[in-house]
């Protein structure tokens, strides 16, 4: 017959077996990860919902990537200059082609949707187009209402630019409760997020002005915040929402280019409420 | 000196993130490997909860609340590596024979974290992270309940589950051997 020591020991010495020191080269990972990543800062919305939680390989790996390709590119463009005979039409060196700004980049190639990947909601009945360094992190769960003080963006589908998820762009839905109006709904649902722990006053949503905002035909009310963004419209019953923020303002407004791609954005979605799923029981309305 | 680096990190200060990443990674590795019982993919959390605090630290209204709340996004980031990979290895082992004198001593102890290592992996991510918090972190209670986000008496129900089903292993481990029958 074996003797056992007492079992809250025993679960508690075979716990200390493991390793106990956090390698280097993922501190480096994180340190080298972090240093493009811009913060969040408490005047935005959402403060928890963060889509990055997913995505560090791809971090990591976009990072990798572009140092890869820019190395590369300057040892290319090194050897090509070294041997000037080789080449009949000699590539520009980088110090003097002309590099267009960021804001021209994304003015030239984000703005044209027709160069943007498809995207189809598997949860949420809609389908979009995200730019071509954007990357996507689908919902996992149902849209609650008021929202959760989650770390997680599982509840809606995100979409941000790679490496910094600035902008991110979400997107979710919910059917309209019975005998609740679509102006009541959307009234009662940016109270619920007048939190002073969030917002300075002049950033609460419940307070921001509307206007009139047309996504797939239907016509619906965009709300412009500080750093951020919110449309919504309801389809058959369904209310959507399609936000989006940035980390480059705090005080009231968007900066335009934001805003822009925020548009073409929404110019790209197709509403199918009848593809929505329906959640095992109904989430609660705004209060 | 970790408020004094909270403070300054959550002004964005670069180098004092990093700092707190090297006082508090080796404590998160610890936690995140024994919740999820996989070097790779608890460093693959512990990376994850700490891109999540360098982006979300200004959002922290408190910083003399950042270790709950580091505590609490790192077991949030074991809980999606758990939902992304399961594929929990299955662990095959040879039974020893036992001799006229009974089972030595180190295999005995082998078997036992043996028992134990096959009944933690039976258990959820949620239940795993009580067990761990409470009698490897040795934290109480009501703070397990703030970091995983339930009641107290949520965690008391968790704890006892987990405890009770982790004792139960080692007990059947211990019964004489209904496992196997080796052909002689």
């Amino acid at each position: 017959m074996r003797t056992f020591r007492d079992p809250d020991d025993a679960i508690r010495a075979w716990l200390e077996e493991g390793p106990l020191v956090f390698p280097d080269q993922n501190e480096r990972a994180i340190d080298v990860a972090t240093q493009s990543m811009s913060q969040r800062r408490p005047a935005m919305r959402l403060p928890w919902r963060f889509p990055i939680m997913t995505t560090l390989p791809k971090v990591v790996a976009v990072g990798m990537a572009v140092v890869a390709v820019t190395l590369g590119g300057a040892m290319l463009l090194g050897q090509r200059s070294a041997s000037p005979g080789v080449d009949a039409n000699p590539t520009p060196s980088p110090t003097t082609a002309p590099s267009p700004s960021p804001s021209a980049r994304a003015s030239a190639s984000l703005l044209d949707p027709t160069t943007w990947a498809p995207f189809t909601s598997e949860r949420y009945g809609y389908s979009a187009a995200y730019p071509p360094d954007f990357g996507t992190i689908p919902s996992t769960k149902f849209w609650v209402i008021p929202e959760s003080d989650s770390t997680s963006s599982a509840e809606w589908d995100m979409f941000g630019r790679n490496g910094t998820y600035d902008p991110t762009w979400s997107a979710t839905s919910i059917r309209l409760p019975d005998g609740v109006t679509e102006d009541a709904w959307a009234d009662a649902y940016r109270l619920t997020q007048d939190d002073p722990g969030r917002w300075g006053a002049a950033c609460y949503p419940s307070t921001a002005p509307l206007s009139p905002v047309t996504i797939d035909g239907r016509t619906g009310s965009l709300r412009v915040g500080c750093g951020d963004i919110e449309a919504l419209v309801v389809a058959d019953g369904h209310m959507y929402s399609f936000g989006g923020w940035t980390t480059t303002t705090t005080t009231p407004g968007v900066p335009d280019e934001f805003r822009a791609l925020f548009e073409a954005w929404l110019t790209t979605i197709k509403l199918d409420p009848a593809s929505a799923l329906e959640p095992p029981a109904a989430s609660p309305s705004p209060r | 000196m970790r408020a004094g680096l909270v403070e300054r990190a959550r002004e964005g200060d670069h180098d004092a993130f990093t700092e707190l990443v090297a006082v508090d990674s080796d404590r998160c590795y610890a936690i995140a490997y024994r919740i999820l019982r996989d070097v790779e993919r608890a460093q693959d959390a512990v990376q994850q909860a700490f891109m999540l605090v360098w982006r979300e630290l200004p959002r922290l209204r408190d910083p003399a609340r950042y270790e709950v709340w580091l505590h609490r996004l790192l077991v949030n980031a074991c809980y999606e590596e758990s939902n992304r990979h399961r594929r929990w290895s299955v662990h095959i082992r040879a039974l020893p024979e036992d001799g006229p004198g009974g089972r030595d001593p180190e295999i005995v102890a082998v078997d036992e974290r043996d028992a134990m290592e096959r009944a933690f992996r039976r258990l959820s991510p949620e239940h795993r992270a009580v067990i761990v918090l409470h009698h490897h972190v040795g934290l109480p209670l009501g703070t397990i309940g703030e970091i995983v986000g339930v009641p107290v008496g949520t965690v008391k129900s968790r704890l006892h589950y987990a405890t009770h089903s982790l004792r139960a292993a080692l007990a059947a481990d211990d019964a004489p051997d209904l496992r196997e029958v080796r052909p002689a």
